[in-house]
Order: structure tokens, then C-alpha cells, then sequence
């Protein structure tokens, strides 16, 4: 009983973070209708520049206080990954915005390639793992057996506050409102005065800041990131955001959610299942593919047919 | 009206979007050889009407029936197969293909040769492509001699008065018992309207003299001069239905257009 | 006429000579400097060419006139390889994987070149091909050349049971559900220890046909080829067989139609309202393009007798369909050219290993936003000019490609 309470946690936990991810991947295709393949990278340059600015801070200026370390990561991070995702986004994807689809999805595809391997050759060593220092603390709670750590409530706690602030930002802001526009119909949405190139903009840092903290969220976690970390989360943020309805926010956090949950139980209890998890992750999403083509929560409403 | 068969009849066809009824029990007939027009202001319904009866959207209440045989319920492949071929308000050409071979799309159904005789012997493939061919010239004669020297460049290289034809060649090509056009004069001026309208009287010439056709047109100068009646449709009901003197003098129509 | 003819023939075979002595000194020159120099100089020449128009329309014409004449010098220089290469049996087993990368391109031209299907696995369908090849011949001692079909047949329904589910889905659906399925197959291969588990399957038997076995050396004509030769005929063979016939189809209804339910280009709804099946034509375009696939995994199976999982990745997939939109979209001989480029160019630059999938990422993205053409970009179809002499007179004259 304890077991699986325990391994809900650390799948809610995960979950946080391919939901941030997810989130991303379907305000690409809910907006843009773009599939952004390179979004697993944006999130492992995140993981990274949070990294590089961590050991900035604490070896080159000595800044020694968690609390104030981690604040100037996360925010250093968001900021520049959300940079980095503007720049990627003027370059490789303004240029080929009205061509299909199929188009984007390719670019984007190797784009994300480049970057990946990038990182690898000229990131020290960085074809190895790199240690991410724990600045959370290693507090734990036992309640009724459930072993409840501090980090897994920090990232959930997190995760929660910033995709709050994405539905605040989506639904209350005229940006957000501009998205919406831009989502149902691009057309008449350029035409009543809304700034296409702007919108593109937006998405982007939106999907980056996201995206930026879940890496910094799973560096803090897994103690370590790696160049090619992105490779997973991007196919299964991608596969979350589908289950849950390409377009729609909660079907994407949903969608992780489900994912995530599916990982922890099958390292749990398969045994040997921890190596087999993208065959199952796999064969889920065929089965939700054929059983609900539409997503859980219904793709968002206006979408072009085709 | 009289004494020709209806050769196609729909009778309260009803399609909803969410709470909006696009077409609300639209009850209409087409005889054999007849040219129906169907006009209304734009949101009408008339497309979607359209794509109710080539399969394009499912039906949610009514049903359509072609020389007595219910079509409601099949997908638009089957109701090619039975002899209801439509164009598009947008050109749905293939632009980097050759006019040939997007005539040749209309045609595939009737060929034969397919694996075998593409990978191995390639007489009967020969054969066929002469004669799909020769077909090809036949139809766009028939609207401009010019395209028939045309026929191996790409779509892309061919006027927007040619590219109508040739949509409507490969409409034609299916050997269709009804057509829909969607529109055919759109986006066009005045003059090539006036081409246009020549363009459809020419299309019922020799094997398809009785060919029907429902025409979707906003431009009443062609309305007039091509068809036999007309059905108006506003807010996807049928408002009145009779020769195009009758329906124009309708006030509903007339409000519908113009606003009270 | 008599002039235009021997005037063409000499076009034509100074122009294949002079790219073939260029590609032969690309492979053997080692210094990078001046490979790097040749392939400069050469593309400058191309360019150059290009722009004078006497001299392009030339060269043109003499192709379209000349076209047998010129695919028999081809095929005689394929021939004659490895005698050229003799020394050097090392390129002869390089360009036999060409042969092979061009098999599985011109697979994936037909899913996603013609029919626009986006198959993000290739290479898992290369590997299923390369796995039952291996398994069936170390589990059963099936001989290899039996194995080539068994494997492209296995790879066909592993194909068609990952296609039924989607039939219904868009585009971008299959894209994810592919690169999850390689991903996935790479999982099981690494993890499933009756596949050989991370080590792979090793001791494959070499590819023998009737007793014959290809670790001889070959003596024709009193010249001694190295064995490897053995491996790049009957590639040749395979290659040549399987080209034809994709150039057949797609001279014909067949290419049409998969042409016409292409989402990027083409139109599927049209397609359905003029009566074609969609599904099924999707379905038999993913398909046949797996055959190719599990053919050409099978033959490395049995050329290098030895498969393991890291040759089955989702980057491995993406550089085959890459060749498709380097080469050109639903263009044979782009195609071709590209997959070509893809196995040599980074032999060549084996120096700057750790820089090659960087550049090729960003050659991708230039080519996908500058070029979307491809290299040698795809013609219209005129179904063969030389079976229809009524449709070439009918033609116009001709214009710019």
C-alpha cells in the first residue's frame, strides 16, 4: 500500500514535469499549429543554462544561500532559454510559417538535432552526465507511510504555480487573448489587427520559461542532466500533449500526468519494467490513438480541418 | 418539369455545427438534364449542403437519393461511384502536377492496368494512357483549344480562367450523372464570367446532354443565363424555389441579400 | 544530323566521365583539404554551367535525346567500379551500403516523397528486416538469400499492423507514432536477451547464393577484385532491380494516385470525391516502402554478420528520410544522389565525427526553409516520352526545368 502511495508521488512528481513540457508542445500546435520537435531541447538548454548558472554563482561569486541560488537560477534560466526559444523561433520557423504543416515539423525536427549534439561537442565532456548540485533540502516526511520528500513537494508545488500562471496568462491577458484569436482562426485574427509575428514571439517564451523550469526541476531531482535529455521528454511531452487533445492546455497536463503515472507503475511493478518503459509508453499511446482519436479532453474547438 | 424523371432528390436534410443548424431540412429534386440553380447569401448554407451530398460530412437528419437509390450514409468515394462528382469554391487542383495528370485523377476509377502492367509489361498501360489521353484532349477542347498543347505543364503555368476549366474537366472526366459547381465563377471579372457562362452551356454537349447539374453561383447574371430554376437557401432553410424571374422578385430573398 | 548525334554522345559521356573521376578522387583523395578543394571547385563548375545558358541547354537536350545512351554509360560505370576501386576495398564496402541507403530512400520516397506519409521509423523497419535476417540464420540456418525475402516480408506486416490503427490519424499523429515506435523497438532490442540484448546479434553467416560464397575473391578478366565486390554486385543487382521499379510506378496510375492523397501537395479530399481509396493506397505506399526497407536490413545483416541496436535509431531514421527531402521530393534521382551524399560525406569527414550531426541538422533546416525543392528537383511526369510519340510531338517546346 505504502509502495504505491509512494510511487503516486513520484509520479505526480514527474508528471509536473512532462506536463510543463507537454503544455508547450500544445500551445505550439493549439496556435501555431506547429509540431516544435526541438521543444525537448529548449527544455534541456533550460536544465543546462540552469546549471551554468549555478556553478557561476556559487564558484565565481560565491553565493553560498540555497533559497537565493535557486531564485537567480530559475530566473536567470527562464529568461534566457526564453531568449534562446525567441531566437530559434525568428530563424527557423517565422521564415516557413504559411507553409504545411509537414514542413515545420521537419525543420524543427532538425533543428533540435543540431542543438542537441551542440551541447555535446562543446559542452565540457558533454557527451557524459553532468552533476547537478542539490541545493534542495534532503528533508523527508513520513505520514501514514507515505514517505513525502521535500524536493517532490517543491516541484509540484512549483510545477502547479506556473501552470496557473500559463492559464492566467492565456485567459486574462490580452496576449493570451491574441493566442486564442490566432488558435481558432489565423486569418481573421491578423485581420482584425493582431500581430501574427508577435504571437509567435509570445508562444515561444511562454513554452520556454515552462519548459526552462521543468529541466531546472529535473535537474534539481535527478541530481544530474545530459545532452540528450530532451530525446525523452520531447516524445513524451509530444505524446501527452496528443492524448490530451493537441491544442488544449488541461488535456496536456492531464496527458503527463498519465504518463507519468504509467512510467512509476511500470518500474514498480513489472518486474525488469524500468528498461521496458518506452515500449509501454508506446504501446499506450497507440491504444489511446486508436481508442480516442480526438484526446481525452476534446481538442480545442475551431481547429482548420485537415 | 414534366415527365422527366427526378433523377436526384434529397429530402429534409438537416446538418448541425455545435448548436447551429448549417442546413435545416432542406428538401430539393433535380431532374435528368436539368440545371438547377442554388444561391443565397453567403453563410447559407449552400456549401455545406454540398458537402452533405458528396459524403464530404455525415448526415445528421434526412436523406439523399440518387436515380431512386439512397446515398445518405456513404463516404464520398462511394458516392463518386455512383455518379455525383462536385468542384470546389477553392481550387483544389494540384499545382506542381500537369494538367494531364489532373485530369487523369478524375479517370483513375476506370483504369486497368495498375502493378502488373506498370512494372512488367507495359503495353496495356500503353494503351490506356493514349487513350486517356485522347479523352483529355476531348475534354479541354471543348473549353480552349490552347490547353490541349498544354497538357504536360505543370498546373502552375496556366491562367486562373484556364484552371477553372480544367476543374471542371476533371469533374467531367468522372463521367458523373450529377454535378455540383461549387462557385465556378468566383473570384473572376466580369469578362471572364461572361467566358465562364459560355464554358457551362458547353459543358452539356455531346455525351453529356443529360447531364444535371446543381449550380452554386452568387453572380446572377450567370444564374440566370444557364439556369432552368432555382431553390434560394438563407440560414440553411429553403426560402423559395422557381424560375429565376420567380425567385428574384421574392422579398424574403430580397431582404436576405440585402438586408431590411 | 549526324553532327547532333556524335555531338550528344560526346556531351554526354564528358559529362559522366567528369563527374565519376570527380567522385573517384572525392573517395580516395584523403587529405580533407583537398577533397574539401575538389567538391568546391566542382560545385563552383556545376553553378557555373548552370547559369550559361548555351551550354546548360546543351547538356540538357543531350540527356532528353540521348537518355538510353546515357543510362547505359551509367550502368557501365557502375559495372566497372569496382575495378576502379580495386585497391581500396574498403570504398567498394562503403558504396554497397550506398546501394543499400538508397534502397530504403527510395522506400521512404514512395511513403513520403509520393504519398506524403511521414514515416519517422525507417529505421526500425530497416532493423526488422536486419533481425529476422540475423535470428532466422543463426537460430535456423536459413540461406541468406531466402532471408533478403523473408525479412523485407517481415518488415511488410510489422508495417501493416502499426499502419491499420492509424489509418484514420493525421499526419503529425503518424510522425509521433513512428519515432515512438523506433524508439520503443530500440528499447526492446536493447533489453530482449533473445534478441542478443545490447551486444546484438553476432556470427550472422555471410551472404552465400547456392554454396557460392561471397568471401571470395573474384577474378574476371584476369583482374583480381577483392571479396567485397561480391557484396556490391548483387547489391547492384537488388538496387537496379528495385529502382526500376520504383521509376515504373511512379511512371504510372500507381504513382498518380499515391501523387494525389499526398497531404502536402496533393489533396485528399479531391481524391475521395474523384473515388480513390484513400486508405488503401496509403496503406499499400507504407508497405511497399517497408519491403525495400527490411530488403536492404536484411543484405547488411548478411554483408556485415553482425546487427546490434545501435544501429537502429530514431536518427537513423531521420537520415533516411532526410535523403528524401535533400534530394528532392518524390524525385528518383535526387533521391538517389542524396542518400549517396548521406553515407560518403560523413566517411569522408570522419575527422570531424563529432560535428557531422550538427551540420547535417542545419543543412536540413536550410534546405527545408531555401530549397524545398531539393537537389535535383522532381520532374512532371510524361509517363516515359519514348512510349508516346504522340505526346511528345504534342508537347511544347521545352522551358526552363
Amino acid at each position: 500500500m505504502d509502495t504505491i502511495l509512494n510511487q503516486i508521488i513520484h509520479g505526480m512528481m514527474l508528471g509536473v514535469m512532462y506536463s510543463l513540457v507537454a503544455v508547450g508542445f500544445t500551445l505550439f500546435f493549439g496556435v501555431l499549429n506547429l509540431v516544435q520537435f526541438a521543444h525537448g531541447e529548449i527544455f534541456m538548454v533550460g536544465a543546462f543554462l540552469g546549471l551554468i548558472i549555478l556553478n557561476f554563482l556559487s564558484s565565481a561569486l560565491g553565493i553560498e544561500n540555497p533559497v537565493l541560488l535557486l531564485i537567480i537560477c530559475f530566473f536567470g534560466s527562464s529568461v534566457l532559454t526564453a531568449l534562446f526559444g525567441l531566437f530559434f523561433g525568428r530563424i527557423t520557423i517565422r521564415p516557413i510559417k504559411d507553409a504545411p504543416p509537414v514542413i515545420a515539423l521537419l525543420t524543427t525536427l532538425g533543428a533540435g538535432l543540431s542543438i542537441r549534439y551542440f551541447v555535446m561537442a562543446f559542452y565540457p565532456s558533454g557527451s557524459q552526465p553532468q552533476r547537478f548540485p542539490g541545493y534542495l533540502p534532503d528533508w523527508q516526511v513520513e505520514v501514514h507511510g507515505v514517505l513525502l520528500r521535500f524536493d517532490s513537494l517543491f516541484i509540484l508545488l512549483g510545477g502547479i504555480l506556473l501552470i496557473l500562471g500559463t492559464y492566467l496568462f492565456i485567459n486574462k491577458t490580452r496576449m493570451g487573448i491574441a493566442m486564442r484569436a490566432v488558435a481558432q482562426d489565423r486569418e481573421t485574427a491578423s485581420m482584425m489587427g493582431v500581430n501574427i509575428n508577435r504571437v509567435i514571439d509570445t508562444t515561444f517564451v511562454v513554452s520556454g520559461v515552462l519548459a526552462a523550469c521543468a529541466g531546472i526541476f529535473n535537474g534539481l531531482y535527478y541530481r544530474q542532466v545530459i545532452f540528450d535529455m530532451g530525446a525523452i521528454y520531447g516524445v513524451v511531452g509530444f505524446s501527452a500533449a496528443v492524448i490530451g487533445g493537441l491544442g488544449n492546455i488541461l488535456g496536456a497536463i492531464v496527458g503527463g500526468f498519465l504518463f507519468a503515472l504509467l512510467a512509476s507503475f511500470t518500474s514498480a511493478f513489472i518486474p525488469g519494467g524500468s528498461a521496458y518503459r518506452f515500449v509501454t509508453a508506446f504501446a499506450f499511446l497507440i491504444l489511446f490513438l486508436v481508442l480516442m482519436p480526438k484526446g481525452i479532453v476534446k481538442a480545442s474547438k475551431g481547429k482548420r480541418e485537415k | 418539369m414534366l415527365g422527366r424523371e427526378s433523377l436526384f432528390q434529397c429530402e429534409k436534410l438537416t446538418k448541425s455545427f455545435g448548436g447551429l443548424k448549417a442546413v435545416d431540412g432542406v428538401d430539393l429534386s433535380v431532374s435528368e438534364g436539368e440545371i438547377l440553380g442554388l444561391i443565397g447569401p453567403n453563410g447559407a448554407g449552400k456549401t455545406t449542403l454540398f458537402n452533405l451530398i458528396s459524403g464530404v460530412y455525415p448526415v445528421d437528419g434526412g436523406s439523399f437519393s440518387l436515380g431512386g437509390e439512397n446515398l445518405t450514409g456513404l463516404l464520398p468515394h462511394q458516392i463518386k461511384k455512383k455518379g455525383i462528382s462536385r468542384t470546389f469554391q477553392q481550387s483544389r487542383l494540384i499545382l506542381n502536377l500537369s494538367v494531364y495528370d489532373n485530369l487523369f485523377m478524375g479517370m483513375l476509377e476506370g483504369f486497368h492496368s495498375w502493378f502488373w502492367d506498370s512494372l512488367v509489361f507495359r503495353s496495356r498501360f500503353k494503351k490506356e494512357l493514349e487513350k486517356a489521353i485522347e479523352k483529355a484532349n476531348q475534354l479541354l477542347n471543348r473549353f480552349n483549344a490552347e490547353l490541349v498543347g498544354k497538357g504536360f505543364l505543370p498546373v502552375s503555368e496556366i491562367s486562373q480562367i484556364d484552371r477553372r476549366r480544367l476543374e471542371i474537366c476533371r469533374a467531367l472526366a468522372t463521367r458523373p450523372d450529377l454535378l455540383l459547381l461549387d462557385e465556378p465563377s468566383a473570384g473572376m471579372s466580369p469578362e471572364e464570367s461572361a467566358e465562364l457562362m459560355d464554358d457551362l452551356r458547353r459543358v452539356r454537349e455531346n455525351e453529356y446532354r443529360q447531364l444535371s447539374i446543381i449550380l452554386v453561383e452568387h453572380d446572377m447574371a450567370v444564374i440566370e443565363s444557364i439556369t432552368q430554376r432555382v431553390i434560394a437557401l438563407n440560414y440553411g432553410k429553403k426560402i423559395v424555389e422557381g424560375t429565376f424571374e420567380e425567385v428574384s422578385r421574392n422579398e424574403e430573398l430580397k431582404e436576405a441579400y440585402l438586408g431590411r | 544530323m549526324r553532327n547532333s548525334l556524335l555531338r550528344d554522345l560526346l556531351v554526354i559521356l564528358s559529362c559522366l566521365v567528369a563527374s565519376w573521376a570527380v567522385f573517384i578522387a572525392v573517395l580516395l583523395v584523403t587529405n580533407v583539404f583537398f577533397v574539401s578543394v575538389i567538391l568546391f571547385l566542382s560545385v563552383a563548375v556545376i553553378y557555373g554551367l548552370n547559369r550559361w545558358e548555351g551550354v546548360r541547354a546543351s547538356i540538357v537536350q543531350a540527356f532528353r535525346r540521348r537518355g538510353r545512351f546515357a543510362l547505359v554509360c551509367m550502368i557501365v560505370i557502375f559495372l566497372c567500379l569496382p575495378f576502379i576501386l580495386r585497391s581500396s576495398p574498403y570504398w567498394i564496402l562503403i558504396l554497397t551500403l550506398a546501394i543499400l541507403w538508397i534502397i530504403v530512400a527510395l522506400g521512404i520516397n514512395i511513403q513520403f516523397g509520393s504519398a506524403g506519409i511521414i514515416n519517422l521509423g525507417a529505421a526500425a523497419f530497416y532493423g526488422v528486416g536486419a533481425y529476422t535476417a540475423g535470428m532466422l540464420s543463426t537460430k535456423l540456418g536459413s540461406p541468406p538469400l531466402l532471408n533478403l525475402l523473408l525479412g523485407a516480408v517481415m518488415s511488410m506486416i510489422v508495417g501493416s499492423l502499426l499502419f491499420i490503427p492509424l489509418l484514420k490519424t493525421k499526419s503529425h499523429y503518424l510522425a509521433l507514432v513512428t519515432i515512438a515506435f523506433v524508439m520503443a523497438f530500440h528499447n526492446l532490442l536493447n533489453n530482449a536477451e533473445w534478441l542478443g540484448g545490447a551486444q546484438g546479434i553476432v556470427g550472422i553467416p555471410l551472404m552465400s547464393v547456392a554454396g557460392y560464397s561471397f568471401t571470395q575473391e573474384i577474378t574476371i578478366w584476369g583482374v583480381k577484385l577483392p571479396s567485397q565486390a561480391n557484396f556490391y554486385y548483387l547489391a547492384l543487382l537488388l538496387g537496379g532491380l528495385l529502382g526500376a521499379a520504383s521509376w515504373r510506378l511512379w511512371n504510372s496510375w500507381v504513382g498518380l494516385t499515391w501523387n494525389s492523397l499526398n497531404e502536402g501537395t496533393g489533396d485528399e479530399l479531391s481524391a475521395r470525391c474523384m473515388g480513390v481509396a484513400v486508405g488503401r493506397w496509403a496503406m499499400i505506399a507504407f508497405t511497399i516502402g517497408n519491403f525495400y526497407a527490411g530488403l536492404a536490413g536484411a543484405f547488411y545483416s548478411h554483408m556485415t554478420s553482425y546487427i546490434a541496436p545501435p544501429d537502429i535509431t530514431f536518427y537513423q531514421s531521420l537520415l533516411f528520410l532526410s535523403a528524401v527531402i535533400l534530394g528532392g521530393i518524390d524525385s528518383i534521382p535526387g533521391v538517389c544522389l542524396a542518400a549517396v551524399l548521406l553515407v560518403i560525406l560523413p566517411e569522408k569527414l570522419r575527422a570531424f565525427q563529432q560535428y557531422w550531426v550538427i551540420f547535417f541538422g542545419i543543412i536540413l533546416v536550410l534546405m527545408l526553409i531555401l530549397r524545398r525543392k531539393g537537389l535535383i528537383p522532381v520532374r512532371i511526369r510524361n509517363y516515359m516520352r519514348d512510349i508516346l510519340p504522340l505526346a511528345a510531338t504534342r508537347r511544347t517546346p521545352e522551358g526552363p526545368d
